[in-house]
């Protein structure tokens, strides 16, 4: 199948057998049971509001269905009773005075999850919950508020951001607009002192461009401190930078430098021709040639000049040591 | 008499203290002519490779001792340099002689084809690429050549600094009168002048290789496979286009050459796609057929590659494979838990999970 083969194509719809192959529309749609269907049998089964799950006989209802996200449907089911779940366990960590106790609430949840999810205890598990709502009815709705809250807020962050944004673009379209207008105005201001003066016509010129890359320079200079003045404090995200420790490097980060060559530090010696020298200086005529094959093989006599020199030259230097 | 028994003592117990001085570790693997162990120096409390030389046939320690081991130990106690692979001492017991070294964790080896695990960016490459040129600059100068550069012979340490090792096959080189083995290098890695028989040769045997490791590093597979020294003739050829008189003069005396079938070849930025223009420029360089037009290892460090951006990775951030990387982890603790650690959360961050 090559390039053309998708794993998606092997997707079936257990109702009517139906692939992605044979039918590159089709969905899988998901209920509450976790049991999969494509959306042409929901259409065909669900003419009425409710119906039967064919698998498992839990009456459903249409508008509970949605698109399949997951492969494993069972992980679509494990979702749904996770949102409920939640939905009734919705304290935050602030709410425990120890991190065990909070951990513990974890695992209370996980193990509801699960025990729903793969049919373990449902009843007794549906009562827990049951329970739970019932004793902690008010500070459920609390929490409820508070989240809300919290979303609020970010909401707000949101709007000032695409604020901000609007504000930044009004700036530059104001900016090319001055900009235009200075270059116009320079140009007949150039063109009328052209006109109007009798000295030499390349030093009004001069002395124009001159005057042009100060103001540029000028202009460069008061942006930067603009921009020095306003600089950000949060992230995007609503976070202040310099959060709680995170505000030093949070990956360990190495310095990176740019290579520059520098020559290896060799053992001192007494100076010696280079490459270069020993072919422009004439050394080379008291060696003998290298044959055509050796310089073939890429041998040359630059080679063998240039030890014998340098070992000369390494030999006749007296260190102390 | 006597003295001279004293004397004898004397350097006995000198070698039995070495002989405690290195604590066998672990055992890291044989190759043709030694057996290489992890050890611990006793004295510097330091980790080192201690290399065992097998004694060989009579034919191969004629000298008494293996030849590659005494090339390498003849050379290596000459030059010193950080990408240079360190000896340390070296000492005889019976029959056998030891050679102690720099350990080094890998090789580059292992890390080109440790393709599931480790992602070599450009600024990875340049950084090893750099290394390696560097140390073989510092050889060269010093009148050696490795002339067994592969991938297996670049070692990495935790640190991420790469060293040159095994100087089995390393020569002077410069001498006018002398003949050298044509049968050097690995093949994937030899020259065209070698693959033609070349008995004299300079440091183009070293550049080519190099050029051979980088194209590995850019492909992540060797660059150049030949199963025969004609085949691999034949690989570089077709990639690179076969040489004529005019861009290779004299190439016809070469001992052993044989004339190919023309082949066009094509430009290096077709086969390497994602390289950028430097990097092609060095890569052209040193990947010239003819030795005499390759680059040496100044010119090639002082290219607009090494300088341009993106700078080379500081040994420290190299990737490595994961064994090592969890070594260096273990070694001092990430910086993730010294923030957690020192942060006002309580020092330990709560499970949870949220959809």
């Amino acid at each position: 199948m090559g390039d053309y083969y998708d794993a998606s194509y092997e997707i079936q719809c257990p109702l009517c057998r139906g692939t992605k192959y044979r039918n590159p529309q089709m969905k899988l749609m998901v209920n509450v049971c976790g049991h999969p269907m494509c959306d042409s049998c929901v259409r065909m089964y669900f003419l009425k509001e409710s119906a039967q799950c064919p698998e498992c006989d839990i009456v459903l209802k249409r508008s509970k269905f949605r698109v399949q996200v997951f492969e494993d449907p069972l992980v679509e089911k494990e979702l749904d009773i996770r949102r409920k779940v939640m939905r009734v366990y919705n304290m935050c960590e602030e709410d425990f005075e120890t991190l065990e106790e909070w951990n513990s609430y974890l695992e209370e949840i996980e193990e509801i999850v699960y025990n729903i999810t793969n049919d373990i205890n449902r009843p007794e598990m549906e009562k827990k919950m049951e329970n739970y709502e019932r004793v902690h009815k008010s500070e459920i709705r609390k929490n409820y508020a508070k989240k809300s809250k919290d979303e609020e807020e970010l909401e707000k962050f949101l709007d000032q951001e695409t604020l901000r944004g609007i504000e930044r673009q009004r700036q530059q379209r104001q900016e090319l607009v001055e900009s235009k207008l200075v270059r116009e105005r320079n140009k007949t201001s150039l063109i009328k002192d052209l006109m109007a003066s009798e000295g030499d016509a390349s030093l009004i010129v001069q002395t124009h461009a001159d005057r042009l890359k100060e103001e540029q320079k000028r202009e460069n200079e008061k942006k930067r401190e603009q921009e020095l003045a306003k600089k950000p404090s949060e992230f995007s995200s609503g976070v202040k930078i310099g959060f709680a420790g995170l505000g030093s490097a949070p990956m360990h980060s190495y310095k990176e430098e740019a290579y520059k060559y520098e020559p290896p530090v060799l053992s001192p010696t007494l100076p010696a021709p280079t490459w270069e020298e020993v072919e422009a200086g004439g050394y080379l005529n008291h060696v003998r040639r290298a044959s055509p094959q050796a310089m073939a093989g890429g041998y040359t006599e630059h080679y063998a000049c240039l030890r014998a020199l340098q070992d000369f030259m390494s030999s006749h230097f007296l260190t102390s040591h | 008499m006597e003295e001279e028994e004293v004397e004898e003592k004397k350097g006995r117990i000198r070698i039995e203290e070495k002989l405690k001085r290195y604590e066998k570790i672990d055992f890291l693997g044989e190759g043709q002519f030694a057996t290489v162990y992890k050890a611990l120096d006793v004295e510097t409390k330091q980790i080192v490779a201690v290399k065992k030389i097998k004694l060989g046939s009579r034919e191969e320690a004629r000298d008494g001792i293996n030849r590659t081991a005494l090339r390498e130990i003849k050379l290596l106690q000459e030059v010193h340099h950080p990408n240079l692979i360190g000896l340390f001492d070296v000492f005889g017991y019976k029959s056998n002689v030891s050679l102690v070294f720099d350990f080094m964790d890998t090789d580059l080896e292992v890390i080109i084809k440790d393709t599931d695990t480790i992602i070599l960016t450009p600024s990875n490459i340049k950084a090893y690429i750099l290394q390696t040129l560097r140390g073989l600059e510092f050889l060269h100068l010093h009148w050696i050549l490795h002339r067994d550069l592969k991938p297996n012979n670049l070692l990495v340490n935790a640190e991420g600094v790469l060293k040159i090792g095994d100087f089995g096959l390393a020569r002077f080189f410069g001498s006018p009168n002398r003949q050298y083995s044509h049968q050097v290098v690995t093949r994937w890695y030899r020259s065209p002048e070698l693959l033609f028989g070349a008995r004299s040769y300079g440091t183009g045997v070293d550049m080519w290789a190099v050029g051979c490791i980088l194209a590995e590093m850019l492909v992540r597979c060797p660059y150049f496979p030949g199963d025969s020294d004609l085949d691999q003739l034949t690989r570089i050829f077709t990639a690179l286009g076969t040489p004529t008189d005019d861009n290779w003069k004299d190439m016809t005396k070469l001992p052993d050459y044989v004339s190919f079938k023309h082949f066009d070849g094509s430009p290096l930025s077709d086969l390497f796609p994602a390289a950028g223009d430097d990097l092609l420029e060095l890569l052209g360089s040193l990947l010239t057929i003819n030795p005499n037009k390759r680059c040496n290892c100044t010119q090639a460090l002082q290219m607009g590659y090494f300088s341009n951006r993106p700078p080379p990775t500081p040994g420290p951030a190299l990737p490595l494979p994961p064994n090592i990387r969890d070594k260096r982890d273990q070694q001092k603790p990430t910086l993730k838990r010294k923030i957690l650690d020192e942060s006002t959360f309580g020092g330990s961050l709560a499970k949870k999970l949220q959809f």
